[in-house]
């Protein structure tokens, strides 16, 4: 294969991330390719040391990837592209199924009882403080009364509240421990490869 | 995302403060006040209330008739010929009469019944009607004339005592409610009760007493009555002041038998009739599992 064909192949693979980013591989492939060439080295052995460009296309979609998701600020935008990420990471090799997916779905599991555990603390003493504020209404004797445990619920809402944006924050640092993660093992996975 | 916890967090705080600084003014005693009011049942400060009628306003009424669920009626007699009652009531509920020529009825909102010889005075709990204290402990004292004869009383609960009454008859019927009757000369007594007790201390020609697990105790100041006294599990005590000149029947599957007449003590069957003196009167006994006891007073 010569360096034309590697390209053209590169190019290709790399289908479904933005062109301007492949374009951007691409520059950075040809550059090293140059660089090589000038060092002395016949343009075959630098193809054969670069490998298979389907396999590089997949590893270098799989960074882009997790780059793209470490970059994202809001919470909703991480957590796609890291779902984006992850699923580039997993097609690396086969144990990522249980080295990646697991351990996913396991911090997907106590985040997502975290967030409903403070969304119905919000919904029901929201819905509860607004009934006994009612009571103010229909049971005028004990108005105060029915003020203060009104307060006392509206207070535990608020709570809930905190609770949500504590979970906002707590979820974008795991996203970028997940990413961190992601990383480490795309490195692991190019070094067992071969292809750093 | 930080401004935003730290601030719900901030109302929160101020949240429970105000909560705090209300359920605090509010007080236990607002709490109590409001568990009354959700139970149904206000604290209410009772006074002693009284409802009097004239002599000559109700000296053609023969019958009293009673009706209540659950306080405790105490008939006695009048010191001055008037009906007079006595109860614990507000400032808002009463009992008060309506006297339309011959007829003298109570009005205790719609419910009430009258005819022209005989009073009835319905007493009810909850709204709409008078509140006599706590059900537990609400007591109604009636003092009657002489020109009264007959009582009837019914109830759930509430009990009836009756003191040295000139009625001729009375007749009582109730749930769980008990009956006491001292010091009375009858013409005839009917009782009936599932759990109370049916207790009678006088004279009486003819009685009829029944419960079901409740205690019949008749203190006869009558030597030869016509008496049926029932129960099913409950003891029935039989004492005569004189030695009784009765047929005696007994029938029981279960209890004790105790029977002390004459001086004599003697054999004791389930089931049996025996004569004490001429037998002029007679008493029937039932029990299934209750104890029978009969005895003169005399012979001890």
């Amino acid at each position: 294969m010569n360096k034309t064909q590697f390209i053209e192949q590169l190019r290709k693979a790399l289908s479904g991330i933005p062109q301007v980013e492949i374009d951007d591989i691409i520059r950075d492939q040809e550059e090293i390719i140059r660089d090589a060439l000038a060092a002395g080295r016949t343009e075959e052995s630098i193809i054969t040391s670069l490998g298979n460009p389907t396999e590089l296309a997949r590893n270098l979609k799989a960074e882009f990837k997790i780059e793209k998701a470490q970059d994202e600020i809001k919470l909703g935008a991480k957590v796609k592209a890291m779902f984006g990420a992850v699923g580039a990471v997993l097609v690396l090799a086969p144990f990522n199924l249980i080295f990646v997916l697991g351990p996913m779905m396991a911090m997907f599991g106590i985040l997502l009882g975290g967030w409903a555990t403070a969304v119905a603390i919000t919904v029901v003493c929201f819905t509860v403080a607004l009934a006994f504020f009612f009571f103010t209404i229909v049971m005028p004797t004990g108005a105060l009364g029915w003020v203060g445990i009104g307060f006392g619920f509206l207070g535990v809402m608020f709570l809930g509240l905190a609770g949500l944006g504590v979970m906002y924050m707590v979820s974008m640092m795991v996203a970028q421990l997940i990413l961190r993660y992601l990383k480490w093992n795309l490195n692991f996975v190019k070094r067992q490869a071969g292809a750093v | 995302m930080k401004k935003f916890t730290l601030v719900s967090l901030g109302i929160a705080v101020a949240c429970w403060l105000v909560a705090g600084i209300s359920l605090a003014i509010f007080g236990e005693k607002g709490f109590e006040d409001l568990s009354q009011e959700i139970v149904g049942r206000k604290l209410i400060e009772f006074q002693t209330k009284a409802e009097d009628i004239e002599a000559d306003q109700i000296k053609n009424v023969e019958e009293l008739e009673v009706i209540f669920p659950q306080a405790t009626i105490e008939i006695l007699p009048s010191d001055d010929e008037g009906f007079h009652v006595q109860y614990p009531g507000t400032d808002k509920e009463a009992l008060h009469g309506r006297i339309d020529g011959k007829r003298i009825r109570y009005d205790l909102a719609r419910y009430y019944e009258g005819t022209e010889s005989k009073i009835v005075v319905r007493l009810f709990n909850g709204n709409g009607f008078i509140h006599l204290g706590d059900s537990g402990s609400s007591k109604l004292t009636f003092r009657i004339p002489k020109n009264i004869k007959k009582i009837k009383a019914r109830s759930e609960t509430g009990d009836l005592k009756i003191d040295s009454i000139n009625a001729a008859q009375v007749k009582f019927e109730s749930t769980s409610g008990s009956m006491k009757i001292r010091r009375m000369n009858l013409s005839k007594l009917e009782a009936s009760t599932t759990s109370g007790d049916l207790r009678f201390q006088g004279y009486t020609q003819n009685a009829d007493l029944k419960t079901i697990s409740g205690e019949v105790k008749v203190h006869s100041e009558n030597k030869s009555p016509t008496m049926v006294l029932a129960t099913t599990s409950g003891d029935v005590n039989v004492d005569f002041e004189e030695e009784p000149n009765v047929k005696f029947s007994y029938e029981t599957t279960s209890g004790e038998l105790t029977l002390k007449a004459d001086s004599d003590l003697k054999e004791i069957k389930r089931k049996d009739m025996v004569k004490l003196g001429p037998a002029e009167g007679d008493v029937k006994v039932k029990t299934v599992s209750g104890d029978i006891r009969v005895r003169t007073l005399t012979s001890f």
